[in-house]
């Protein structure tokens, strides 16, 4: 009786249910965003998540937002500047026609307090990294401040950028900078939009904010989509289908998703290179049993690595990267959204990738050869190679979970096991990859990948060669020092006048010495894609770096 | 009854200091800090790493970080840039003192963070429970009174597939065939947003398949363990006293037989309660569900010290509770049984 009722309970439910779904979305005023990762907090000094910072575009307005067509850093709320003579502190003029959603006027105060509070010993932040270069700064008048940096060198900007917080919202002393009201509840807005309404890990919905001043890009205010609901929904395979039952309108898929989504006819794919994201695998060239021996002493003298048996060799080196067939892997793993590379440089930084090199082709008679050549030979007929009795053989981690690098790692293996190399695979909880392995440099080779960032070339390079950077928590993992990469490592970045053609010169001689050297056996690249539902008006591909910039002139056709 | 509970509550004080301790221990053995997450990231220098290391206490010893979590740190001074002096004093001011912390992750307090996750936790959880039961006792009972038929071989055979079906393929093969292919139910998500209000009917349809991919577990289990004890009960000589004295079939069942295939079922009933808040990671992430789950496991794998210790006491808490209340169930269903 009890279990024919609740059937029957249950039959009502879902047939009450079909009708209102059709009716879901009111047509025309609101756009469907999605995000894996809701914003853990609504404050742009405290955020250290991707979560946060996505949203905080609807929000707030940068300082110096990255231009969408070459990726550089370009005027925003700090709109135009002046360096001094000794290039250290540059001199920021504050636009003067933003204006707080309450309507108090945005000044140079503003943007002293947010960089003052993010480095001030009350608040704890993973922000303090952003102005690590700056040594201090000064309001000069209501629209004018200045910021003196440690160093003149061409990345200064960087030291300046940030989303502005209102001041007169925060407590003077930064005592409550960790527990105003705006962490949750930002009931304030110099964006294009405003939060109306926030449900944690469910839903954020925003309305167009009537005051907006404009910005660079998508000048058009107020913007023209009434409203924004960005939902959060942590499982890719769901926001897959919610595309394809038109619940989102705009989402960057991976290139798992794109296969999937390809025959859908109310969605337009995009593909753009404008990511300076790199997927690697770090030979370790000092031996992990002799523990880290950091790369520079006490002084700044270069210290001796105990060498790693198998990577200390270039040859060996080499051979791996020609070794397995990087193409193929791209087809078949990402379905080829993405572009081999031989370097940190992607060739998504135009200005600064050299096109005279080509990554290292797949060869393996070429890396037999090398391997022998460098006394690796299979001389007891096992099929792995050894040399003075050590067979050829090495431990190959990566992080469980990431589909594409569990795969990469299986086609490599099988790679190598064709020229008698022995790796042996196995995928780890990222946070035991990171902190136990990586960060101790306790491995032989791991693969493990960079995304994001200010697309510039300095940041990947020096965080994963620079000698400085080889110690216990640095990016350095593989140990690796050449003192003519550190000299044009630094001359590319102290570049007088850091004019693009002049920096490129140095940064091509910087992809001879990786491509030479074969620090990391550099992968790919990936490319971005975007789905987006095909009554989304004004999206624009060319807008490569900042997707969402001209986000006030997109319109919705019923 | 009284005093019974009251020496049951006594007695969990040390347990739950134990689990404290233990699961501080376990939580601080496993590799990463909540520092290692937020600065994998070449644009993070290392010095900013270690001073947000200070301020959160994590360069302490793990048995000082444990009586931080306890009775605060507002009495100590932190030495924030490293020098060796002390610059701002804690703002912790512990479990003991009423605090359970602030999330690293989310820079708010994990009390906030967790009560916020309540109600809609156990509309999935405790939803999911009582379509459990309610369609778990039937199909039991039912299968056990007409044992070998052709509903007793379907049910059994269902309960196993039931228990056997992962919920993450279940619930990706629903959201295909019933949002994406016929359109009747949203993929995911708790209401509908746009619409000026949403109503019960509305907040409805985003529950049933959330639902019924949870309950189906609860249905097996429930209706496999009903049929086992309404067999026991109904070979019994009441229950063939009651059909001498002339009772029809439904009387026996329902009025006699069932009534006391339920007690084993009401011990399951005290921890079932217990596990309501923990929520339902899978299902929460598949239908995009914001609940406990989803909280809980994100705090573990971004090593969000305060936010797990703080949905361990819950958790902790809510179980010590839970088994409590199935002995006083015991005690209610079976007269026989007494409390002391």
């Amino acid at each position: 009786m009890q279990a024919r009722k609740t059937l029957i309970a249950l039959l009502v439910f879902a047939l009450l249910a079909s009708p209102v779904a059709m009716l879901a979305q009111e047509e025309g005023e609101s756009i469907f965003f999605a995000n894996l990762s809701d914003a853990s907090t609504w404050n742009p000094i405290l955020s250290g998540d991707t979560g946060s910072s996505d949203a905080f575009q609807f929000l707030y307005l940068f300082t110096l937002p990255l231009d969408p067509f070459t990726g550089a850093r370009s005027p925003g709320v700090l709109d135009s500047w002046e360096v001094s003579e000794d290039g250290l502190t540059y001199t920021f003029h504050v636009r003067e026609d933003v204006v707080w959603s309450d309507g108090e006027p945005l000044d140079a105060y503003d943007v002293l307090f947010t960089y003052e509070a993010t480095v001030s010993d009350l608040v704890d932040t993973p922000r303090k990294a952003d102005f690590a270069t700056v040594v201090g700064a000064e309001v000069i008048d209501d629209h004018t401040i200045a910021f003196t940096f440690a160093s003149p060198d061409c990345n200064a900007l960087d030291g300046a950028a940030m989303y502005v917080v209102p001041a007169h919202r925060f407590a003077p002393d930064f005592s409550d900078v960790m527990t105003n009201s705006l962490n949750t509840e930002p009931d304030i807005s110099n964006g294009p939009y405003l939060l109306e309404e926030w449900v944690p890990d469910d839903y954020q919905a925003f309305t167009a904010n009537p005051d907006y001043s404009g910005g660079q890009w998508g000048a058009q205010t107020p913007a023209n989509i009434e409203r924004i609901f960005q939902r959060i929904i942590p499982d890719e395979s769901t926001i897959t289908q919610a595309l394809k039952a038109e619940e989102i309108d705009w989402y960057q898929i991976s290139a798992l998703q794109w296969e999937d989504l390809l025959d859908t006819p109310h969605l337009n794919l995009f593909e753009s290179e404008a990511n300076q994201g790199v997927v690697f695998t770090a030979f370790n060239m000092a031996d992990p049993a002799a523990g880290l021996v950091p790369g520079l002493d006490e002084d700044g003298n270069p210290l001796e690595q105990p060498p790693h048996p198998v990577f200390s060799d270039v040859r060996v080196r080499q051979a791996l990267a020609m070794g397995w067939n990087k193409q193929a892997a791209i087809d078949a793993v990402v379905q080829g959204h993405g572009q081999p590379i031989y370097s940190t440089i992607a060739p998504s930084i135009g200005w600064a990738y050299n096109a005279n090199l080509e990554p290292l082709p797949f060869d393996p008679d070429a890396a037999a050869a090398l391997l022998e050549e460098a006394g690796w030979v299979d001389a007891d007929g096992d099929g792995v190679r050894e040399k003075d009795g050590v067979p050829l053989s090495f431990s190959l981690l990566t992080n469980a979970g990431n589909e594409i690098r569990e795969s990469l790692g299986l086609l490599m293996q099988d790679d190598w096991r064709q020229i008698g190399v022995d790796a042996r695979f196995e995928a780890i909880e990222f946070g035991t990859l990171v902190t136990e392995r990586i960060y101790k440099q306790d491995y032989d080779a791991i693969i493990i990948g960079f995304t994001g960032g200010v697309p510039d070339p300095d940041g990947y390079a020096r965080a994963l060669l620079s000698v400085e950077n080889d110690v216990e928590n640095g990016f350095n993992m593989v140990s690796y020092y050449n003192p003519e990469f550190e000299e044009v490592l630094d001359l590319a970045l102290n570049t007088p006048g850091c004019g693009y053609e002049d920096r490129a010169e140095h940064y091509a001689r910087l992809q001879e010495i990786m491509w030479e050297d074969v620090p990391y056996d550099f992968i790919y690249n990936p490319f971005v894609l975007t789905a987006v539902h095909e009554r989304v008006q004004g999206f624009d591909p060319d807008l490569a770096w900042a997707p969402r910039s001209n986000l006030t002139e997109w319109a919705i056709t019923p | 009854m009284g005093k019974f509970i009251f020496r049951r509550l006594l007695q969990a004080i040390p347990t739950l200091f134990g689990i404290t301790l233990i699961s501080f221990l376990l939580i601080q053995a496993a590799p990463g800090d909540p520092i290692t997450f937020i600065t994998f990231n070449p644009d993070i220098d290392r010095e900013s790493t270690e001073k947000l290391r200070r301020q959160l206490g994590l360069d302490q010893p793990v048995l000082v970080q444990y009586v931080y979590w306890l009775i605060g740190n507002d009495w100590v001074h932190i030495d924030v840039d490293g020098d060796g002096e002390g610059d701002v004093y804690g703002t912790r001011r512990g479990l003991l003192r009423g605090d359970l912390g602030v999330s690293i992750q989310h820079k708010q307090p994990v009390l906030d963070l967790i009560l916020s996750r309540i109600p809609m936790t156990l509309r999935l959880t405790l939803t999911a429970l009582i379509v459990g039961y309610l369609v778990g006792i039937p199909i039991g009972v039912y299968s056990a009174v007409r044992r070998g038929s052709g509903f007793d071989q379907i049910a059994r055979v269902l309960s196993v597939v039931g228990n056997a079906l992962p919920g993450f393929w279940l619930g990706l093969i629903m959201i295909m065939v019933f949002a994406v292919q016929l359109r009747w139910l949203p993929t995911s998500g708790t209401r509908t947003l746009g619409l000026e209000t949403s109503d019960i009917f509305d907040q409805a349809k985003y529950m049933i398949m959330p639902v019924t991919v949870l309950a189906l577990g609860g249905i097996a289990n429930v209706s496999r363990f009903m049929r086992t004890e309404t067999l026991e009960v109904l070979g019994q000589d009441y229950v063939r006293t009651a059909r001498a004295k002339g009772l029809t079939d439904q009387r026996v069942w329902w009025g006699h037989a069932v009534r006391n295939a339920l007690i084993p079922i009401a011990t399951f009933l005290g921890p079932a309660l217990g596990g309501l808040l923990a929520g339902a990671v899978i299902t929460e992430t598949i239908f995009a569900w914001p609940g406990m789950g989803r909280l809980y496991v994100n705090a573990v794998f971004q090593r969000d010290f305060p936010l797990i210790m703080g949905s361990v006491v819950i958790g902790a808490v809510l179980y010590i509770l839970g088994l409590i209340l199935s002995d006083v169930l015991y005690a209610v269903v079976d007269p026989r049984i007494r409390l002391s």
